[in-house]
């Protein structure tokens, strides 16, 4: 066990750094294939701008102000769907999981709704909520919704039945069960679930802004693509890749906090 | 703080379970008197109902017939007067093993008189160094001892232990009984124990009671689920090799169709 704990549970500063160190890896490799195939002229700068270009084209976005409000804008939607979407999916999740009547009742239903993908509901979210920010976050909250109901309703489901009985014997039940043995019970599938959920958030927020937006991380691809502007489409994907990762890794943090007792 | 041990009327107590093959009888009119402070062993064959029986009395299963009742009143699920330490230790994994002692105080302890409780238990069973460790950290007998313990927060009137020594190793289960003689003589309590080991019932019980199986061909179709109430004698702590006692386990045996030589 101890072994275990050494190489998973909690690594120690040194490890840590040389896991960080080892991560850099392959996108330093890759920035440098990157700089090689377009300064040697083996692509042409109008189909892969070079790394050097990109990096202008990000200054000059954020000399105008553009860079920063496309960025918080994109950021405040994930943030905002995913908490909507979350909440209402540990909810609901929790509902289907806990009560034979909740789960009869609602998951033929939600099964269903989830199997919708997620692009048919841009039209209706857009007549029914305009294309301002409502429509936006709403599709999010859908992205982020079904991991977490699926992970959470199906974890609740599994608690160990000896243990949810011992905490009967004790006197627990309702709301005090729920706190003492099942939420701890379910809670690494829960935090795998809000991982999966905001993963699925940067996927609906472009999905969103792609389509109706005149700001965003999304919008800027879409005008870019229009303008051929190939080295702020690369812009906005590396920095899609920069926000998810950050945002995972901070659930990550909470993740280690919480499942600190677990290990 | 003390609760009095509690005497335990089981008055015609049957139990029908529905599976898809049509109903299945476990329990049939099972009358028990158990005095306070008693320890009564409950044995029997695998399926005789003996778990089926203690469920009753903790009230984690309601009888179809008959009524348990504990110190003149029905037991009620999460009965304050009854604590159970199961065949499994059933300890919550992310807890320590003083978190885990600490679910069996009774609701709206006061915290630093919970705390000191807890203490105290787990110095009783010999666990006061691992009070931090988790449950996956420590042997099946330590982890057998902090639900003992866990069991002993909710000062019960009543202890319920269903073969809480079975999955133990013969020397560990030794010092588990010891433990227990032990425990109860500090703090008398009412002692329902299953198990299926006679010898255990000889040492640690002032009656033996052997149930027998319904669904076994011998048994008369109308016989109740006690086969034998056996009166054991002699104060504890006894001598395991008591010669009373050696012939009384033989008698035993032999009810419960395991002779213990083989006949000519």
């Amino acid at each position: 066990m101890a072994e275990r704990a050494g190489r998973r549970g909690a690594p120690s500063r040194g490890g840590r750094a040389r896991a960080l160190g080892l991560g850099l890896v392959v996108p330093a490799a890759l920035l440098a294939v990157w700089y090689l195939v377009t300064a040697s002229g083996a692509v042409p700068a109008y189909q892969l701008p070079g790394p050097g270009a990109v990096w202008r084209a990000a200054v000059d976005l954020a000399a105008r102000g553009d860079l920063g409000h496309h960025v918080a804008i994109s950021v405040q939607r994930v943030l905002s769907g995913f908490v909507l979407g979350a909440g209402a999916g540990l909810a609901v999740g929790a509902a289907v999981g806990l009560s034979r009547l909740g789960d009869a009742l609602l998951s033929p239903t939600l099964g269903a709704v989830r199997a919708v993908p997620s692009l048919a509901w841009v039209p209706l979210l857009i007549l029914w909520l305009k294309i301002g920010e409502d429509s936006k976050v709403t599709l999010i909250a859908i992205g982020a919704f079904f991991p977490v109901y699926t992970t959470v309703s199906a974890a609740l489901r599994h608690v160990d039945q000896q243990l949810v009985e011992a905490g009967r014997a004790f006197g627990r039940g309702g709301v005090r069960l729920l706190a003492t043995v099942q939420l701890p019970a379910a809670l690494p599938s829960v935090v795998a679930g809000l991982r999966l959920a905001l993963a699925q958030s940067w996927l609906f927020l472009v999905a969103a802004e792609l389509i109706a937006s005149s700001m965003g991380l999304g919008f800027l691809l879409n005008d870019s693509q229009q303008n051929g502007r190939v080295d702020r489409i690369l812009l906005a994907i590396v920095l899609l890749a920069v926000l998810g990762k950050l945002t995972d890794a901070l659930i990550g943090l909470l993740e280690r906090r919480l499942l600190r007792s677990w290990t | 703080m003390h609760q009095l041990a509690l005497p335990v009327l089981l008055a015609a107590v049957g139990r029908t379970f529905a599976t898809p093959d049509g109903s299945r009888e476990v329990l049939r009119d099972v009358n028990l008197d158990v005095h306070a402070g008693e320890v009564i062993a409950l044995v029997g064959p695998s399926g005789c109902g003996k778990s089926t029986l203690l469920r009753q009395v903790s009230a984690l299963d309601t009888p179809t017939t008959g009524t348990v009742a504990v110190g003149g009143t029905p037991v009620t699920p999460g009965d304050r007067r009854t604590a159970v330490a199961f065949q499994e230790p059933r300890l919550l994994p992310w807890r320590t093993l003083a978190a885990n002692v600490a679910l069996g105080l009774p609701l709206r302890t006061p915290r630093a008189q919970g705390a000191a409780r807890v203490a105290e238990l787990l110095d009783l069973v010999g666990l006061a160094d691992s009070a931090t460790l988790r449950p996956r950290q420590v042997s099946g007998g330590m982890a057998q001892r902090t639900s003992l313990a866990r069991a002993l927060a909710r000062d019960p009137g009543v202890l319920l232990l269903d073969e809480p020594f079975g999955a133990l190793d013969a020397l560990t289960r030794l010092r588990m009984q010891d433990l227990l003689v032990n425990v109860h003589e500090t703090r008398p309590t009412t002692v329902l124990l299953v198990t299926h080991d006679v010898e255990e019932a000889l040492y640690l019980a002032d009656r033996v009671v052997v149930l027998r199986g319904l669904a076994d061909p011998a048994t008369a179709p109308s016989a109740g689920s006690v086969a034998r109430v056996v009166d054991v004698p002699g104060e504890r702590p006894r001598d395991r090799a008591d010669h009373v006692l050696t012939d009384l386990r033989a008698e035993l045996l032999e009810d419960l169709g395991v002779p213990t030589h083989v006949r000519p």
